[in-house]
């Protein structure tokens, strides 16, 4: 007379179900972590490539190569001249026989011919030197042009290099500043708390306080600059910065900071929110 | 750390209360999904037998061989279905009473349909049992949640206010993971409203059905005392 329950079967499903839904959140976050490491991989594979020794060793040896076959074309080359020099020495020394015997007839002719063609030629060498320095001149004006396109060009790109230096100093000057100006705001800010105003305080009051630091945090010395003309308001500044004694938030910066902007610091003490 | 802050992670990290709020939602969620299975089942189990008994009930089959063959399967142990056992029960009082004599037909009726009324009530009971706590949950969890995500905004900003410089990276962390509770709580939540709704429904049809039932049968009854007495 026992009723229907299907409570082992359900049970089991509850717990199948729910399992599921928590190892779909655990899979879905171990892909997210996956696909961000495998991010990063590409610019280590590119520095690989660059210095992979086994790529270098081939470009070496690809660069033997090609100077092998150079060196093989040229000796080649000068073998084919040799050969046509020989040639030519013995086609000369057989001409020379022929000009021999002809130059002995051709002697007289020639004589004669000689003296009109010298005259000729004297007056053709005449022309062409004038034509050389000519065209010598206009080379000269020539070069001087392109020397001077020349150097405007490199004066460009030393002016650009300069701007370049300038802007990447003027950057790392901004981000000094920047964390010289948060590093100033902490020390603000701890003697600030540290202070309690006097009832004697006023609002055109200004104390000047020059506190000296050392790497550590400590202050060493502590020297009224400019007196607000109450003294119960220098002491009670003077009391801040002594009541702070050690600003350990500076033990970090690094040291090249530190000695350009807080070995010796000005603090200037002024009650801002003073009604009267 | 820094770069990814899954909801895993949080739910490990989160503090004491936190978690607790999240434990104690998931137990909830476990224990409304038991329920919610469980109720289906039942509720179709009970609605196949309702159908199958129907039929054979209207089939034309003597209601005294119909009684035998409830009381053999009940012998080999397996259980009759609702309607069955509000048939059984009007049956066998209204046999009785007409076995016992003396009885007049208006008494042997009323105690009829008054066995058959307490089957009814009993069969009703069985199929509405588990349905509240599926409302509760239904109801409570958001709070439950909502509260898990009150404390761990709280200790998120506790934590804050001890902070020199405050920033959105402080608070982030424990926002997230007190709204995690609250995420929980409607996911708890959500399906058991669902399953409340649903199952409720179904169970004013069942229970339509056995009131119905319940009323042809007693007038069946009644034409039988009418014939006998005549």
């Amino acid at each position: 007379m026992t009723a229907f329950n299907g409570y082992p079967i359900s049970v089991f499903l509850a717990v199948l179900l729910h399992g599921a839904v928590l190892g779909a959140l655990l899979l879905f976050q171990q892909a997210e972590s996956e696909v961000l490491d495998v991010v990063r991989p590409p610019a280590v594979k590119a520095l690989l490539v660059a210095e992979n020794p086994q790529a270098r060793n081939e470009r070496v040896q690809q660069q033997n190569l090609q100077q092998q076959r150079e060196r093989a074309q040229q000796e080649q080359a000068r073998q084919q001249r040799e050969q046509q020099q020989r040639e030519q020495q013995e086609r000369d020394r057989q001409e020379q026989l022929r000009q021999e015997q002809q130059q002995q007839e051709q002697a007289r002719q020639a004589q004669l011919r000689q003296e009109r063609e010298r005259q000729e030629r004297e007056e053709q060498a005449r022309t062409e030197q004038l034509r050389e320095e000519q065209r010598r001149q206009e080379e000269a004006r020539r070069q001087q042009q392109l020397e001077q396109q020349r150097q405007q060009e490199a004066e460009r790109q030393r002016q650009a290099a300069q701007a370049q230096a300038d802007a990447a100093a003027a950057e790392l000057a901004e981000t000094d500043a920047e964390i010289t100006m948060a590093y100033t705001a902490v020390i603000h800010d701890l003697v600030q708390r540290n202070w309690s105003r006097p009832p004697s305080a006023r609002n055109d009051m200004t104390a000047v306080l020059r506190i000296r630091l050392v790497p550590t945090g400590d202050v060493v010395d502590v020297e009224i600059v400019r007196s607000s003309g109450d003294a119960a308001f220098d002491r009670a500044a003077e009391n801040a910065v002594r009541a702070v004694g050690r600003f350990t938030e500076l033990q970090g910066m690094p040291p090249r900071m530190f000695e350009r902007s807080f070995r010796s610091l000005l603090l200037t003490f002024r009650p801002e929110d003073l009604l009267n | 750390m820094e770069s990814s802050i899954s909801v895993w992670s949080l739910i490990l990290e989160a503090t004491l209360p936190v978690q607790l709020v999240m434990l104690i939602l998931l137990v909830a969620s476990v224990v409304s999904w038991v329920m919610i299975i469980q109720r289906w089942l039942v509720l179709s189990n009970a609605e196949q037998g309702m159908w199958s008994f129907e039929k054979r009930f209207w089939s034309g089959m003597d209601l005294s061989q119909l009684y035998r063959e409830g009381s053999s399967q009940q012998k080999e142990n397996q259980p009759t279905g609702g309607m069955e056992n509000i048939f059984r029960a009007g049956f066998k009082e209204f046999m009785r009473l007409r076995q016992q004599g003396g009885v007049s037909a208006e008494g042997v009726m009323a105690g009829a349909q008054r066995a058959m009324r307490v089957a009814y009530s009993r069969e009703e009971e069985k199929l509405e049992k588990n349905l509240p706590f599926l409302a509760t949950v239904g109801s409570v969890t958001p709070y439950i949640g909502l509260f898990g995500t009150v404390i761990g905004i709280m200790n998120s900003f506790i934590g804050l206010a001890e902070q020199n410089q405050a920033t959105l990276q402080v608070v982030a962390p424990g926002i997230a993971e007190a709204l995690i509770a609250t995420a929980m709580g409607l996911f708890a939540a959500i399906p058991a409203v669902v399953a409340y709704n649903r199952y409720s429904n179904r169970v004013d049809v069942i229970a339509q059905n056995y009131i119905t039932f319940t009323e042809e049968f007693a007038g069946i009854l009644h034409r039988q005392v009418a014939s006998v007495q005549k």
